[in-house]
């Protein structure tokens, strides 16, 4: 389906401004900094109060995924597309399990990163660098894909206005720039405002379709007829992949190094519960929203196919801006509101990247150098990271794309490391290491296996590569931890 | 409560939000949703709803210092 520009000179202007008072932002945060020192730099001096916390984990957590993936998937799915409300609340229902512990630790033993987490309970520089080297692969992904995302977006917004390469460019720029002017502080105040956008964004998208086209109830006849798929509830099959769903989602998404410096960087545990509490009802005003504007779509328009039906928002409000003359600033809207999801995404993984390297790469080949010191590598780092990115994001060849969007899969692994390291004192080092290393060999040979053409389903038995990396991983700690209590036994 | 009881709880309560007892010939609907994608969303719903409490109610539990052990 063919799509005019969405955006005229003005859409444009607005969007472009709208963009460049980030810097803004980011300026603001750099002369309120307090010390010079990695504390204050990737965590805002661990003040962070309940309003900015919570936009921050919010903008952070519902990426551009939200606005165009969920929709489009309800739009080719139907209602089974509702496992993403449950997976978004499900990683709420995680951080309960360890984030009460975890934010105790932080403030006793001042952790900056993940990596200071397992260092400190594990006391092993070889299993801090391999969780960190997964953690740095897995969000590289993700800024690449989403750098790619927003690439398209713009140059089909602008109608080739604004190029797919320029548009990559100029956005990765300004993220890099407010992200190294004010780090934590400047990311987490723009995810204020571009966390305001999204929700404001959604709501309003979701009320106009609401209004115009009617809700489930009056499009359900319609939909019965043109799609009847979308009644029949699913089968054990789609039942299994709906629970291997929520799990390889909701464990990947809750370990993420990004979500865990927040964690760190609240202010108290009043603060942090709060946020929380209010977090877990979210995806009822966001992602369930964008599912039903997705079921909406499928029975406005027909015959999308994959990648058309992302954008499937678009099209039905492009749609209403040809039916009700003056509406066209709700496209602008929209766009403002996928582009703030991706960015608040984007910058929230190259600083955690940056931390990353510099305190558990960096920091411990040199543990010498001055704070000011690391800060100027940290932030070098950023730099670096975004211009490789921004390198791949242009050039990668599409053969080997599909090695870049593995990123929940690598996570999920290094999820025991945590919810066990914070509550079980026995387990080793050694355990979480072998289990680790079994369960990356076992998701990444189900997945390459299965994209290099060996007869390996993508997902065995309608479970996820991760879900079995994952469950091989928790047998083996299972395994080892027993086997060690034993010889402890043994030699008392 | 012990915190192991707790936890599995709360995984089990997730894991409850599948549409497990819906099969194929149950195509009710209601207010145009099937009784099937009503319950996901209100059983998840139901769901974040115990988690808010847990989380209200079980915070300082969660984060004290004895292990499950």
């Amino acid at each position: 389906m063919e799509m005019p520009p969405l955006l005229d000179n003005t859409g444009i202007i607005f969007i472009f401004l709208y963009l460049f008072s980030l810097i803004g932002v980011g300026l603001m945060g750099h002369f309120s900094k307090k010390e010079n020192n990695l504390g204050d730099f990737y965590l805002a001096g661990r003040g962070m109060g309940g309003f900015v916390l919570f936009l921050t984990l919010y903008a952070t957590q519902y990426s551009g995924n939200t606005m165009i993936g969920f929709s489009g998937r309800a739009y080719r799915q139907g209602f089974t597309a509702l496992v993403t409300v449950t997976f978004m609340c499900a990683i709420i229902g995680l951080y309960f399990i360890y984030a009460p512990k975890l934010h105790a630790l932080s403030k006793k033993f001042s952790y900056i990163t993940l990596g200071d987490f397992i260092q400190h309970r594990f006391k092993s520089t070889k299993l801090t660098v391999f969780i960190s080297v997964i953690s740095i692969i897995a969000l590289g992904n993700y800024i690449l894909t989403n750098l790619k995302a927003i690439g398209f977006l713009i140059h089909g917004a602008t109608g080739g206005q604004v190029s797919f390469i320029q548009a990559i460019i100029v956005l990765s720029l300004i993220m890099v720039i407010y992200e190294t002017l004010g780090g934590m502080r400047s990311v987490a105040w723009t995810d204020m405002i571009q966390g305001v956008l999204l929700l404001l964004g959604v709501i309003t998208i979701f009320i106009i379709i609401y209004i115009h086209y009617g809700g489930i109830h009056s499009i359900s006849t319609k939909l019965e007829e043109m799609r009847p798929e979308f009644w029949s509830p699913p089968n054990w099959e789609e039942k299994r992949l709906w629970l291997s769903t929520i799990l390889v989602v909701s464990i990947g998404v809750s370990v993420y190094p990004h979500a865990i410096q927040r964690i760190y960087a609240a202010k108290n545990s009043n603060i942090l519960r709060n946020s929380m509490q209010l977090m877990i009802f979210m995806p009822f005003v966001t992602t369930l929203f964008m599912v039903i504007v997705g079921i909406v779509g499928a029975s406005e328009i027909e015959g999308l196919n994959r990648s058309s039906s992302e954008q499937i928002s678009i099209f039905l409000l492009v749609n209403l801006a040809q039916q009700i003359p003056g509406i066209s600033w709700l496209i602008i809207i929209f766009l403002s509101a996928v582009i703030a999801a991706i960015m608040s995404t984007v910058d929230s993984a190259l600083l955690a990247i940056s931390s990353t390297v510099t305190q558990d790469l960096y920091h411990k080949v040199k543990p010498s150098v001055s704070q000011s010191h690391l800060l100027l590598f940290g932030k070098s780092i950023s730099w670096l990271i975004m211009l490789i990115a921004v390198i791949l994001a242009i050039k990668l060849p599409q053969t080997i794309w599909q090695l870049f969007q593995i990123k929940l899969e690598l996570l999920c692994q290094i999820a025991p490391a945590i919810f066990f390291g914070v509550h079980i004192k026995s387990i080793s080092s050694k355990s979480i290491y072998i289990g680790l290393i079994l369960g990356t060999f076992i998701s990444l040979f189900i997945m390459v296996g299965n994209w290099s053409g060996l007869p390996i389903p993508v997902k065995p038995l309608g479970i996820h590569a991760g879900l079995w990396g994952l469950i091989i991983n928790c047998i083996s700690i299972y395994i080892r931890n027993e086997y060690e209590k034993s010889r402890k036994v043994i030699f008392r | 409560m012990k915190r192991n009881i707790l936890y599995s709880l709360a995984v089990i309560l997730n894991v409850l939000t599948v549409p497990w007892l819906f099969v194929s010939d149950n195509t009710h609907t209601l207010g145009g949703f099937p009784l099937w994608a009503l319950y996901s969303i209100v059983s998840t719903f139901i769901y974040a709803i115990i988690i808010s409490y847990f989380l209200r109610n079980y915070w300082s539990f969660s984060a004290s210092e004895e292990g499950l052990e």
